[in-house]
């Protein structure tokens, strides 16, 4: 049960950081007058977590490694189109360039954005350094999400004497809830718009955003435990 | 905004006690799945309207995600209370425990909110609880409808082991965040948005009954009733709209504080 608890409270901890790393536009970058992702932090990570799981859930009996680079890789593929396709429909169906104000110059590309943001606008599209960022979060949410999947499915199969089936969905079922709690309480702390790991709202933000899905995590994984445990000897 | 016509508290009281008093006599054999709908349009009438004061604060991100959160937090304490229940073998306790602990749990989740987050909003953990504890009830009032009976060990077999209770939680936040969400506005009005709510929630109670065929052959009533239901109240809410929307339609006047109010 120990491993269990601390496995939770890693991959719940490994969920919320994974989401300050992901550029996120919320609605006014659904009408391209701000950078990122066009939707909220809350469904771009719960549609991720489900990829994620799920994709970590076709490969059960498999070691335990194999199981979370799968759910991880899920998520990275998840997200990478999601941002692909919002870069392609900005590029050719908006019809404007992909910049952002909050950094000046892109240090992969090179490229400096200053005359390439619209004004009034805080940008628009998903910026080469930003794209990086979000797959360095979905990687992050991805292993959090699996080593939960993965702990929770490993103590089921071995302790309760169902079908690997039923397993997975009770498994499936507790890990998904954690992406639910924790992107939300993450996405209060980001509070609007981020781009990323070098926007300076990302440095701010991080520490606090730690702490509290630290705590937010380990409530949860004791009332997970304590659930668990009736299960089990109950 | 006009001025709220059913005061948030009566329909607080109402939901909880015909909530819990219906539950507990969803194992009647017909009349017990009408008594859950009925606990299931008040536990969703309640969470929207709840939801509609709540949701006039900006929070940091969207309205849908308090629900999603909260709902999540719901189905913790709704497993939990299943899982306690079965250890105790005591079925009747099931629907109290699940109560008592998402009380509990949504008052943690705001205290974090309040003090880390320094969201200052005077009714966040008033509402926060609120809003949870309309979804458990709604999850609750859907999986006695689906399984026939509140007993926790039924429960666990015929919704929790087959997957089935992820898709009441997503259908019971649909059915909560939406009325709100696409009636929110400056002239956002109550009886509008909860005849919208009960809508939903007959769309939602279609979906269940259909999947209650599982465990009743009176599944086909359960499914009348909702459809009926259904067009009554989405009839209604064409109706209010229309009604609200008379100078806009019929003499062409735009609103004029139609605006960041």
């Amino acid at each position: 049960m120990w491993e269990l608890l601390i496995s939770l409270i890693i991959g719940s901890t490994l969920i919320g950081i994974g989401v300050h790393f992901i550029p996120v536009g919320g609605a006014p970058a659904a009408i391209s007058t701000s950078a990122g992702i066009p939707t909220g932090a809350p469904m771009i990570t719960i549609g991720m977590g489900i990829t994620g799981i799920l994709s970590a859930a076709t490969v059960i009996g498999q070691p335990y490694y194999v199981m979370v680079l799968v759910g991880a890789i899920g998520s990275m593929i998840m997200m990478s189109i999601t941002m692909f396709f919002s870069n392609i429909i900005h590029v050719y169906g908006v019809g404007v360039p992909l910049s952002s104000s909050n950094f000046e110059k892109d240090p992969i590309t090179g490229f400096e954005q200053e005359n390439y943001v619209s004004p009034g606008t805080t940008g628009h599209g998903i910026p080469t350094i930003s794209f990086i960022s979000g797959l360095i979060g979905s990687f992050l949410g991805g292993i959090g999400g699996s080593i939960a999947f993965g702990s929770l499915y490993s103590v089921f199969s071995t302790y309760l004497e169902y079908t690997a089936v039923i397993d997975g969905t009770i498994a499936t079922i507790f890990s998904l809830v954690l992406f639910f709690i924790v992107a939300v309480m993450a996405s209060y702390n980001i509070g609007g718009t981020i781009q990323g790991f070098l926007d300076e709202k990302f440095k701010q933000k991080i520490i606090p955003g730690t702490i509290s899905c630290f705590l937010i995590s380990v409530v949860l994984s004791l009332l997970y435990v304590f659930i668990i445990w009736g299960l089990i000897y109950g | 905004m006009a001025e709220d016509l059913i005061p948030n508290q009566i329909v607080m009281l109402a939901a909880i006690i015909i909530g819990i008093l219906c539950i507990y006599g969803s194992s009647l054999p017909v009349i017990g799945g009408i008594l859950v709908i009925l606990s299931s349009i008040m536990a969703t009438v309640y969470g929207t309207n709840t939801l509609r004061y709540i949701g006039k604060y900006s929070l940091g991100t969207g309205v849908p995600s308090i629900v999603y959160m909260l709902s999540a937090v719901a189905l913790v304490a709704y497993v939990s209370a299943v899982m306690i229940s079965i250890y105790l073998n005591q079925p009747i306790a099931f629907p109290i425990l699940a109560i008592l602990i998402v009380i509990v749990l949504s008052f943690v989740v705001s205290l974090i909110c309040r003090y880390v987050f320094k969201i200052q909003v005077e009714i966040l953990s008033k509402s926060f609880i609120s809003i949870s504890l309309a979804s458990l009830l709604l999850m609750i009032s859907t999986s006695s409808l689906i399984a026939q009976t509140y007993t926790s060990s039924v429960i666990y077999g015929q919704v929790i082991q087959n997957g089935i209770i992820l898709l009441i939680m997503i259908m019971s936040i649909m059915a909560i965040q939406n009325p709100y969400n696409s009636c929110m506005g400056p002239n956002e009005d109550q009886y509008r948005t909860l005849s919208l709510a009960c809508s939903n929630a007959f769309l939602m109670l279609m979906v269940s009954s259909i999947i209650s065929m599982l465990n009743t052959q009176y599944w086909i009533l359960y499914l009348l009733i909702s459809l009926i239901g259904w067009v009554i109240f989405f009839r209604q809410y064409v109706f209010y709209t229309k009604q609200q929307a008379a100078s806009v339609r019929t003499f062409g006047l735009w609103p004029r504080d139609d605006g960041d109010d």
